[in-house]
């Protein structure tokens, strides 16, 4: 059967996760003689996420790159990577993903009824701390106000590392870090250049890694079913394809974005984190003890 | 053939007397039934196109403009505008015009200002001699200003509609310049209008009274400094300060002015209801429209047809305004912001124009359209309350027009006169 | 004595306006209140935020019924005034239908989508079903529904005092 899959995505044109899917729907055409061809929706332009995701359950968008975010209230188990410092750094979280772990977790999705098919994972980075005055260590963080995403988790997160976790909606932070609503925030590299909070003064990278928190796409179980088995194999390898191009552009992506933050005046502080790690075990202890197990099969991955 | 089919219908079925936020809804439905979406998705959009917590502040500034314009607010502003320029020759033309600044300052609604200024000056002026229809000319080309002085419910209506990556903080102080040129223009016509014609002079008032009448008046232009103060100095966002401006007009108007009776609030709900929802529904109907644009991907080719006829900004400038205008005569102005902006803005961006200064094009441009026929719902209201034929207002406005179009070209070829005030305060 | 449907109507009409008329009076404290706890008390409270646009939809699609009823909405009224006046009800007619069209969409749909997501929670409230923020879609649609059958059957009652009454009580008080 020939169709058009719709394809969407918060981040813009260009994005790493975006030109992955972009590939992985060239690959689908050549294979199938243009039987089935994908077109990419990015930066936000058929709405928010959970908007998204709610089209792609209802089948009006057939495949979608999300945060794990709308996915938690459906699959709680992907709470888990929510949780701060539960990977040790970006190759322990790629080794849990490509692992049994995260394909278990692909099929619980597949298998609830949020009417999605988990089909791959990506690289989400690591988020860290940038702020206007230099943070190295937890009392540094002291009565500072940070912007955080609106989850108690998160907020509940910020406080135990030492500041005050305010959250608030992302495009309120440029204005709300100049004016000194908050005095910083939390992301990766990437995002803050191109969000531009370094230019409201927020000049400190303090490399906390504090959550690590992969991205998914999925489609929707609508047109899944629509596919014929050969075609539903095609897109099973394309994903998987995807899902390692993704990492190697991601890669690029924070070395590209890292050199020009540091071009533009960005301090970027290399710092322990054990003190942020043993600051948040509360937090892992409130938020993680229905995932124990979970946790310490994450934790045994090499 | 897809643009056709959703356009297409929309025109038609606005055309047979739909109200136009359900044309909105039921073009996209048919849209999406002719491209084969899903109606469910149309839905997602008619939700989340209201579910949005930047908008909040559309129906606070509006709800906190009605409050002060209830409570008379109104007659407080006229006669500190007497104080300032009303001994003048022409004097309660200028009056006016100043007037509708003040009421700019705390509401963002022409109609609202029309209504209550007009309610007070259109009498007032007649009284002392000068022609209705001029009176009344004056009122609503000065009611304009109110788009474009902060706050401006028009200006988060373009920044939502935008996707809201631009700050409405930059929309309000952007805004300033251009709302004060315009009261300048127009009071410079007034000035020209009133030695050609004779107009009376009013009586310089005493001080003793001057200063109560100032004193009385300050009360209800802090909302302003509430809402740019703490919007600026980053003690509220543009929500919150917004939301707090509905708390400090309801308690202006019930504890310091004390005019407005306890058992008349009822009136006010039935009003905000009214005029807020209607704004509020369309906002959600539009969402929807705009998905289906999107699909369609018909900012794309507007993008490429424009971009194709000229490469020259200037040139384009040009052609958006005429197309504005045009639109801005027939329809009003915040269902033309939510389906303009997410097709026009992507245009303007390619070639260079900073999307704050286009929004500043787009608030004066259709709000002229407010004051024009066939469709002016300004130019509607001036003429109830003045109880005058829309003909006869329309010729008397004949000079008006020709001000504020001058605005509009200073607007759209002086970036600066946008752009300077919120560079400099780095926004 | 106007007939039962009618003044079943005006309870309607007066529900939706004093329901969407305390919706935004409890907007306009919570935010404040959201800045009150950030500043005098220190902690950002999570839930003025989604409870505000909660209180926003009420406001919107149920208020939306009652503007509708009073003839509030915006519309093109340029090309079909000059028709005579058999062609202009016809358009009415056409009109009507073409509302009952949109309102049984947003009412049908609306449900099925509070149905779908009533099982889902939002992040910063764990407690509020989505569902439970998306109710006012089918009950404001089914409210206008009811009103464009009024408006069907016994013609615009936008004249009608109940719906007038703001500016009735005005000139009251001019008089
Ligand atoms: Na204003
Ligand atoms: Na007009």
């Amino acid at each position: 059967q020939s169709m058009t899959l719709k394809a969407a995505d918060v981040h813009p044109a260009g994005y790493p996760n975006v030109v992955a899917v972009e590939n992985m729907g060239k690959k689908l055409e050549a294979a199938t003689n243009g039987r089935i061809k994908l077109q990419m929706f990015p930066g936000s332009v058929l709405g928010g996420e959970k908007e998204m995701i709610e089209q792609t359950q209802v089948g009006a968008i057939n495949i979608l790159r999300t945060s794990l975010g709308p996915i938690g209230p459906v699959v709680p188990e992907v709470n888990v990577f929510n949780m701060p410092f539960v990977f040790r750094d970006e190759a322990h979280m790629r080794a849990v993903i490509d692992g049994p772990i995260g394909q278990e977790m692909l099929d619980k999705i597949t298998a609830s009824p949020a009417r999605l098919v988990g089909l791959g994972w990506m690289d989400g980075g690591s988020r860290s701390l940038y702020t206007k005055k230099p943070v190295r260590s937890p009392a540094d963080l002291k009565g500072m106000k940070i912007r955080m995403m609106g989850n108690p988790l998160f907020v509940d997160t910020m406080n135990a590392m030492g500041g005050n976790g305010i959250s608030m909606g992302y495009g309120e932070v440029f204005t709300a870090i100049q004016t000194g609503v908050v005095d910083g925030a939390e992301n990766n590299p990437p995002t803050l250049y191109t969000a531009h909070h370094y230019q409201a003064g927020a000049k400190y990278y303090s490399q906390t890694n504090h959550l690590i928190i992969p991205e998914i796409f999925v489609m929707s179980k609508l047109t899944w079913d629509k596919l014929s088995k050969d075609d539903q194999a095609l897109v099973k390898k394309f994903s998987r394809e995807a899902q390692m191009e993704q990492r190697a552009l991601w890669d690029k992506s924070v070395a590209d974005y890292s050199a020009k933050l540091k071009a533009e005046g960005v301090e970027f502080i290399k710092i322990d984190n054990k003190p942020f790690y043993d600051a948040t075990a509360p937090v892992r202890a409130k938020y993680g003890s229905q995932f124990a197990d979970l946790i310490k099969r994450i934790e045994a991955t090499k | 053939m897809d643009a056709l089919v959703l356009l297409g219908s929309f025109v038609l079925l606005m055309a047979i007397g739909m109200p136009i936020a359900y044309c909105l809804g039921l073009a996209s439905l048919i849209g999406a039934f002719w491209i084969d979406i899903p109606l469910d998705a149309v839905m997602i959009q008619l939700a989340s196109g209201v579910n949005k917590f930047s908008l909040l502040a559309i129906p606070f500034f509006v709800l906190a403009g009605a409050i002060m314009a209830e409570g008379g607010m109104s007659r407080r502003l006229v006669a500190f505008a007497g104080v300032l320029v009303g001994f003048i020759r022409g004097g309660l033309s200028l009056v006016n015009i100043l007037a509708s600044t003040f009421f700019g300052a705390i509401s963002g609604s022409s109609v609202a200002d029309t209504a209550s200024i007009g309610s007070v000056l259109i009498p007032e002026m007649e009284r002392k001699g000068y022609p209705r229809s001029f009176a009344t000319a004056v009122t609503v080309s000065g009611s304009v200003q109110a788009i474009l002085i902060p706050p401006s419910h028009n200006a988060v209506l373009y920044s939502l509609a935008a996707g809201g990556s631009i700050s409405i903080a930059s929309l309000f102080v952007a805004g300033i310049v251009p709302g004060l040129l315009m009261g300048l223009t127009l009071a410079a016509l007034c000035l020209i209008i009133a030695k050609r014609e004779n107009y009376p002079k009013g009586e310089v008032i005493p001080l003793r009274q001057a200063l109560k009448i100032c004193a009385d008046a300050m009360w209800g232009l802090m909302t302003m400094v509430i809402i740019l103060g703490g919007i600026l100095s980053g003690v509220f966002t543009a929500n919150e300060s917004a939301s707090i401006a509905v708390v400090w007009a309801f308690f202006v108007t019930m504890f310091i002015y004390r005019d407005y009776r306890w058992r008349d609030l009822p009136k006010l709900v039935h009003r905000t209801v009214k005029t807020v929802t209607i704004v509020m529904i369309l906002i959600g109907f539009a969402a929807c429209f705009g998905y289906l644009m999107t699909l369609m991907q018909i900012p794309l080719k507007v993008t490429a047809f424009l971009t194709g006829l000229s490469d020259n900004k200037y040139v384009i400038l040009a052609l958006i305004n005429v197309l504005l205008i045009i639109l801005g005569t027939l329809m009003d102005m915040s269902p033309l912001i939510l389906i303009l902006t997410p097709i026009l803005l992507p245009v303007v961006k390619l070639l260079g124009i900073d999307p704050v200064h286009f929004g500043m094009i787009m608030m004066v441009n259709l709000g002229i359209g407010l004051i024009t026929p066939p469709v002016g719902t300004v130019l509607f209201v001036g003429s109830a309350v003045a109880k005058l034929p829309i003909g006869v207002v329309t010729r008397a406005c004949a000079p008006f027009f020709a001000a504020l179009f001058m605005v509009l070209l200073a607007v759209t070829y002086v970036p600066a006169l946008s752009l300077w005030l919120p560079r400099l305060l780095g926004l | 004595m106007a007939p039962f449907f009618i003044r079943l109507c005006d309870r309607l009409y007066l529900a939706c306006i004093w329901l969407a008329g305390t919706a935004i009076f409890l907007m306009s404290l919570i935010i404040p209140w959201g800045v009150f706890t950030r500043y005098v008390l220190g902690t950002g409270s999570q839930w003025p935020e989604p409870i505000a646009i909660l209180l926003m939809m009420v406001f919107t699609f149920i208020g939306a019924a009652a503007a509708y009823r009073a003839g509030a909405h915006i519309a093109v009224t340029m090309l079909t005034d000059p028709l005579p006046a058999a062609l202009r009800s016809a358009m009415a007619v056409l009109v009507n239908l073409l509302m009952v069209l949109i309102c049984g969409f947003v009412a049908y749909y609306g449900t099925r989508l509070c149905m779908e997501t009533w099982n889902q929670s939002i992040s910063e409230l764990s407690w509020l079903p989505v569902g439970v923020t998306y109710a006012a879609l089918p009950i404001g649609g089914a409210a206008t529904l009811v009103f464009v059958i009024e408006r069907m059957i016994f013609g615009s009652q936008a004249a009608r005092g109940i719906v007038r009454y703001e500016e009735l009580n005005d000139t009251e008080k001019a008089a």
